[in-house]
This record gives C-alpha cells, sequence and structure tokens, in this order.
C-alpha cells in the first residue's frame, strides 16, 4: 500500500511515514481492484488529483467531485461525498443490483480519508463505467431524430416503475441521473445516483406521487438546460416531455398492478392480461384469482411482475444477453428464419432447434465477422439489431433478399465503421 | 426517565393555539406514525402549532422523529393517527401535489447552462405561471437579497455562497405555504455551514415563511428557530425558545446517555 514504511527506509523516511495519517478504509467488492485502488492519492482532494491518474478523461462539474481511473480492466468512475452519505449509497446501490434493477454497479467505498497534515477530507463511492451507455446530453448532441425526446422519457418511465415495484423511492429523479443504453429502436435507463434514494419493503401512492412531482420538475429542467445550449430546437416545449414521463408511468403502472373484476365466464380475459404484460416486457411472476361471495366474478391481481420478458426468453433460447427490446427484435428475426419455406419446408424444427441453426447461421457469422476495432461501436445485441434494419433497407431498395453474409459485408463497411465508438462515451458536461 | 424541566403537555400546546383564519400556519392534531413491520411507533401522538411566518425548529438525535414528521407534512409518509391541517385545511390524505409544501434545499445542483434567472423561474413555468409573474418573481427575491447583478449569469460563473443562494431562492419563488428543511447543512463544510444558516434565516425572516426545519445540533436550532421543538425516541418533550433551549436539550441527552 502506498505510504507505508518498509524496513529499509531511512530514519527521517520513517518519521515522516510515521506522520503520515491513517490509511482510509477502503471497502472493495472485488478484491482484485483493492491493491490499485489503495495506491491512489486519498489524501489529496479529488480536483486536484493529477491529471496523468485520469488517463485523459474528462473533467467537469456537479454538486460533487467526480473523476474516472482506469483500474484494471475497467473505468471506475468516483464520486466525493461525505462518508456516511458515500456508504448509504454504497449499500443501497448494492441492495438494488440484488433486486435485479439496471443501474451503475459499485466497486468500492472509501471513508477515513485524510490530508497528509491530517485533515479530513469525504469519503468517495467508486461506480463501474457502465460500458455503452450514453448520458441524456452526448444522445442530443449526436442522434438527431426528431422523437429521441420521447424515447428517452419512455425509457425512464419504465425505469422508475421497475423501481417503484421493488420499493425504490429515488427523490431525485431526472435524466441528469440516468444514463442510457441503446436497445434495438428504444433506450434502456439505468440508475447512475441513488443518494436521494430509500429502499423500502413497499412504496406508498405519496411517496410514488413525490417521485413523479420531482421527475415533472426536474425533466422539463433538464429539457430547458438543453435548450439553453442550442441541443433542442427552440420551438420544443420541455413541459410536453414532462408530461409524458407522467402519462407513460401511469399507463405502465396501472397496467403492471391494476385490480381487474371479470365475470367467472370470462377467464379467457386472465390470459390476456398476461399477454399485455408480456408485450410491455413483464412476466408475471404471481397472480392472486379471487372469486366473490356469489361465485358471480373474478378479482384478479397481479401480485408479482417480473421484468425483461424477451431477454429471459432469449437467454433461454439462445444463451445471448440482451436488453429487453434488443431481444425483442431477435427473437422476431428467429421467428422469421424458423418461417422461412427453405427451414419450414425442409425440417420440422421446433423451438429450441430453430434457436440453435439461428444462432450458428446468422448470429454468430454477424458477431464474429466484426473486426476487433469495431467492436467498441455498439454493444452486440444492438449490432444484430442494426444489421437486421440494414439487411430490411437493403432489401427494399434492391427489391430482393439479401444473403446473410453479402448483407453482413455490406453492414460492416458501409454502416457500422462510420459509427462512433460508444463503449466509454464520458461526458465532462454531466460530471 | 428522567423528568423534563419544562415538560410541555399536549394541553398547554394547544393553549397556544391562536384565534382566527391566519394563513399558512401548521396544526398538527394527535399526529402519530408507525413503519411497516414495526411494532413501536416511530412518533408518538404529539400536537404542534406552527403559526404564520413562524420558523420552528424540530430538534432531536438521530431516530427521534423528527424527519418521519417532515415526510408526514410532505406526503411521503402517512399518519397512524391524527390530522395535519394548512391554514385550517385537512391535508393528511391530500395528495402531494395539492400539500403546498416546498422541501427547500433537496438538491444544490443548478442546470449549467441556464442563467441564474431561468434556474430560479423554471418551476414556476412548470407550475404555469404567467410569464410576467415569474419575472416579477424572481426578481421580487434577487432584489431583497442584493443578487440582481447575477440574474444573467450562469451557475459557473457564481461561487459556491451564491449557488446556494440561488438553490434557495429556487424554493422561494415558490411561495408554498410552509417551507421544510431537513438538515440541509449537514453535508456541507463548516464555513459553508454557517454561511448557509446565516442565508437561511435571512431569507426567511425577508420572506415571513413558515418554515419547519428539521436538526440535530442544538446550535443551529437556536441561530435558526423562533421555537425549538425537543423531540427524544419520537416523543414531544416540549417547546421552548432558543434562549431556554439548553436545558431541556441536556434532559434528552441525559436520557439517551
Amino acid at each position: 500500500m502506498a505510504g507505508t514504511p518498509t524496513p529499509g527506509d531511512s530514519a527521517a523516511g520513517t518519521a515522516a511515514a510515521i506522520a503520515r495519517p491513517p490509511a482510509p478504509q477502503i471497502h472493495t467488492i472485488r478484491d482484485s481492484n483493492h491493491a490499485q485502488l489503495a495506491e491512489l492519492p486519498w489524501h489529496l482532494p479529488l480536483a486536484d488529483w493529477p491529471e496523468t491518474l485520469l488517463g485523459g478523461l474528462p473533467r467537469g462539474i456537479s454538486r460533487h467531485v467526480v473523476r474516472y481511473v482506469e483500474i484494471g480492466d475497467e473505468v471506475l468512475a468516483i464520486k466525493e461525498t461525505e462518508d456516511k452519505q458515500a456508504v448509504r449509497e454504497f449499500d443501497i446501490l448494492g441492495a438494488l443490483g440484488n433486486l435485479d434493477v439496471p443501474l451503475v454497479e459499485p466497486r468500492a467505498v472509501v471513508t477515513g480519508r485524510t490530508t497528509a497534515s491530517g485533515q479530513k477530507l469525504n469519503g468517495a463511492l467508486i461506480t463501474a463505467y457502465l460500458e455503452f451507455s450514453l448520458p441524456y446530453r452526448a444522445l442530443f448532441s449526436r442522434d438527431l431524430a426528431r422523437d429521441t425526446g420521447d424515447r428517452l422519457v419512455d425509457a425512464l418511465a419504465v425505469l422508475l416503475a421497475r423501481l417503484h415495484l421493488v420499493g425504490f423511492f429515488w427523490g431525485d429523479v431526472s435524466l441528469s441521473n440516468t444514463l442510457f443504453r441503446r436497445d434495438a429502436d428504444a433506450y434502456a435507463a439505468y440508475v447512475v445516483d441513488a443518494e436521494t434514494g430509500e429502499l423500502h419493503d413497499q412504496l406508498s401512492d405519496g411517496q410514488r406521487n413525490m417521485d413523479l412531482r420531482i421527475a415533472r420538475m426536474n425533466i422539463a429542467g433538464d429539457f430547458l438546460d438543453l435548450q439553453a445550449a442550442g441541443l433542442v430546437a427552440p420551438e420544443t416545449d420541455p413541459l410536453a416531455a414532462s408530461e409524458r414521463l407522467c402519462e407513460s408511468y401511469n399507463a405502465l403502472w396501472a397496467e403492471l398492478t391494476r385490480v381487474e373484476e371479470f365475470s367467472v365466464n370470462e377467464r379467457w380475459r386472465i390470459d390476456e392480461r398476461i399477454r399485455r404484460l408480456n408485450a410491455l416486457g413483464f412476466d408475471l411472476g404471481e397472480l392472486t384469482v379471487t372469486t366473490d361471495i356469489d361465485g358471480i366474478s373474478l378479482l384478479v391481481e397481479p401480485k408479482i411482475v417480473e421484468p425483461n420478458h424477451h431477454s429471459r426468453r432469449l437467454l433461454r433460447l439462445t444463451g445471448i444477453g440482451a436488453n429487453e427490446n434488443q431481444a425483442r427484435a431477435m427473437l422476431n428475426d428467429l421467428d422469421s428464419f424458423r418461417s422461412a419455406p427453405e427451414i419450414a419446408e425442409v425440417d420440422e424444427l421446433d423451438e429450441s432447434q430453430a434457436a440453435r441453426r439461428w444462432l450458428d447461421e446468422v448470429y454468430k457469422p454477424l458477431i464474429q465477422a466484426i473486426p476487433q476495432n469495431l467492436t467498441r461501436k455498439l454493444e452486440p445485441g444492438q449490432i444484430f439489431y442494426e444489421f437486421a434494419e440494414h439487411r430490411r433497407t437493403m432489401a427494399r431498395a434492391r427489391q430482393r433478399d439479401i444473403p446473410t453474409m453479402e448483407a453482413i459485408a455490406y453492414f460492416i463497411v458501409d454502416y457500422l465503421a462510420n459509427l462512433p465508438d460508444e463503449i466509454r462515451y464520458v461526458d465532462s458536461k454531466k460530471f | 426517565m428522567t423528568e423534563h424541566p419544562r415538560q410541555v403537555t399536549d394541553d398547554q400546546l394547544l393553549t397556544d393555539l391562536p384565534k382566527g383564519g391566519r394563513m399558512s400556519t401548521v396544526s398538527l392534531n394527535g399526529l402519530s406514525h408507525i413503519y411497516e413491520n414495526t411494532t413501536s411507533e416511530s412518533v408518538h401522538p404529539f400536537n404542534l402549532f406552527v403559526d404564520t411566518g413562524e420558523f420552528l425548529v424540530l430538534y432531536g438525535p438521530s431516530g427521534s422523529g423528527k424527519s418521519t414528521i417532515l415526510r408526514m407534512l410532505h406526503g411521503l409518509e402517512t399518519p397512524k393517527t391524527g390530522t395535519i391541517l394548512i391554514d385550517g385545511v385537512d391535508i393528511t390524505h391530500a395528495a402531494v401535489n395539492d400539500r403546498d409544501v416546498t422541501l427547500a434545499l433537496e438538491s444544490y445542483a443548478l442546470y449549467p447552462h441556464m442563467s441564474v434567472r431561468d434556474n430560479l423561474g423554471f418551476a414556476l413555468r412548470v407550475d404555469g405561471l404567467p410569464a410576467e409573474e415569474i419575472t416579477d418573481r424572481v426578481e421580487t427575491v434577487m432584489d431583497k437579497i442584493g443578487l440582481t447583478e447575477i440574474l444573467d449569469s450562469v451557475p459557473g460563473d457564481l461561487t459556491q455562497l451564491q449557488r446556494q443562494t440561488v438553490a434557495l431562492a429556487r424554493a422561494v419563488v415558490r411561495r408554498p405555504k410552509v417551507l421544510i428543511m431537513d438538515e440541509p447543512v449537514v453535508n456541507l463544510v463548516p464555513e459553508q455551514q454557517s454561511e448557509t444558516l446565516a442565508l437561511i434565516k435571512e431569507l426567511q425572516q425577508e420572506f415571513g415563511l413558515t418554515t419547519i426545519y428539521a436538526t440535530s445540533d442544538l446550535e443551529d436550532a437556536k441561530i435558526l428557530g423562533d421555537r425549538i421543538a425537543f423531540l427524544d425516541h419520537g416523543r414531544l418533550i416540549g417547546v421552548e425558545t432558543p434562549e431556554l433551549a439548553e436545558a431541556i436539550a441536556a434532559s434528552i441527552s441525559d436520557t439517551d446517555s
């Protein structure tokens, strides 16, 4: 560990070492990171860390100082905050991770920091940089699609509903406190800042409504700030984004939790409800069905709903991990593959057999054909989605089916090579 | 349990109620709270009246119930018993948007590309106020605290204290009936703490906002409060002026030790 006296130290050196303040406490999740983390200059305020440590990654402004360092094979985000707060957020992120909530993963917490002269310094929360994630500002500066804002807000509404389902009151819902990964033609949202959050067994309506109230205000602020930065058109209505968030959230929450009353002769409506939940990307883990005292009607209430319906199905069939909408697109492609005449008329494949052939004949050839230097452009799941879209566009333009290998070649050269790297985008404006 | 000096009974607290329908009073009547999956009340039934424009401090150690009281006012927790009246209107079970209670200094974060004027005014825009009204409110607040010269600056050009001032003024321009603050300076370095406390006191006095402030620091409570409500293990022990605070605070320390 840096600063620990060794037997070879000179008397003066030993005296200096003895005079040093106690080393901070570093609690890490990965043991492999501990030694390298311990060597960082914790006796200096984060704002004063030398540029050489930051590996050329940008610095920026926030209510907390945040810096990035490369440790081993990953980039870590270090946020300086009061000891108690750092430990609290570290614990909350860990608990949320155990509940399978999409978030930045906590790696370590550092407490008991002091300067060389013994003056107390704030602690630090260390999280893993979420690869292929983009802050909302980056998406507005890069992606000029007209509905980018809508898609981000929709992703945030899904995230908020998922957080509320597990009993998490966020307390500072905003686009700024969220990171986004591309997810087919949508986005997947991840919690990046949980310092105001609280984890409960179950949220009250007051807590959920407070989160919505905060979201409404913050999202309008986020959009107004984008306008001030010239990243969205002046005629864009920032309040419309806030309203959309509330509407999307309320519609989703109602579908996930609403108690419905059916006649006992309408049991098919239970199946309809399950299908609607699946279409929204959720599985029904547990359903309570109560018959009323006269035996005339059924009260149906989802008790446990779980996200990632399509991701789980894709993983089960193919072993591929992908975001929900990417998985949905791949499953659609798999269905098309299975029903194509050259497959369907020759072999009657069951779903798992078809999945294995699709994996060998479509997915793997694409992923294996991507040159190493282009793997930093997009996640594999997104590469597949973009490839499928590109092939469709080509087929329409040429009015013929495009064989897989030909489509892959054109996709790599004409499309993928021209995209920016998104594996490690760090936005200095956010931090 | 030690006998508390000047212990205030519920009846005594209620006799202090002002007569007449004054604006922005807060009346907590028989209010109590219990957290799910617990058997003991986090806040035992109590009565408390906060007068128009009063700065009331809820003082007590961690776990004393002060934050839970603020959370009930804010709508984040549902009381087990009792009522919350603002200006005589029962808001105990009102939706969070219908309470007109604002939590100040939730965050010091300001939007980096927006001017101070816009940072102050955007919440009013979200609330649907006309542009002239927004301009008037923002300029009035900044004029009263002598900071009109920074209205067109962006946050990056401000000092730390100016940023905190703007963050606090953001709540004030909304003119809530009740302003609440939950240990807002606890994570600041000492010099920022004293600057922020002075700022809070100045703004509260200038605008006469009914304010309820939670802290576990007796010195802060004495600096800020017109009255201090002492809490211990979820019980309201008494309400006292800052001048007479030491004795009752000592009794809380005694029982905690």
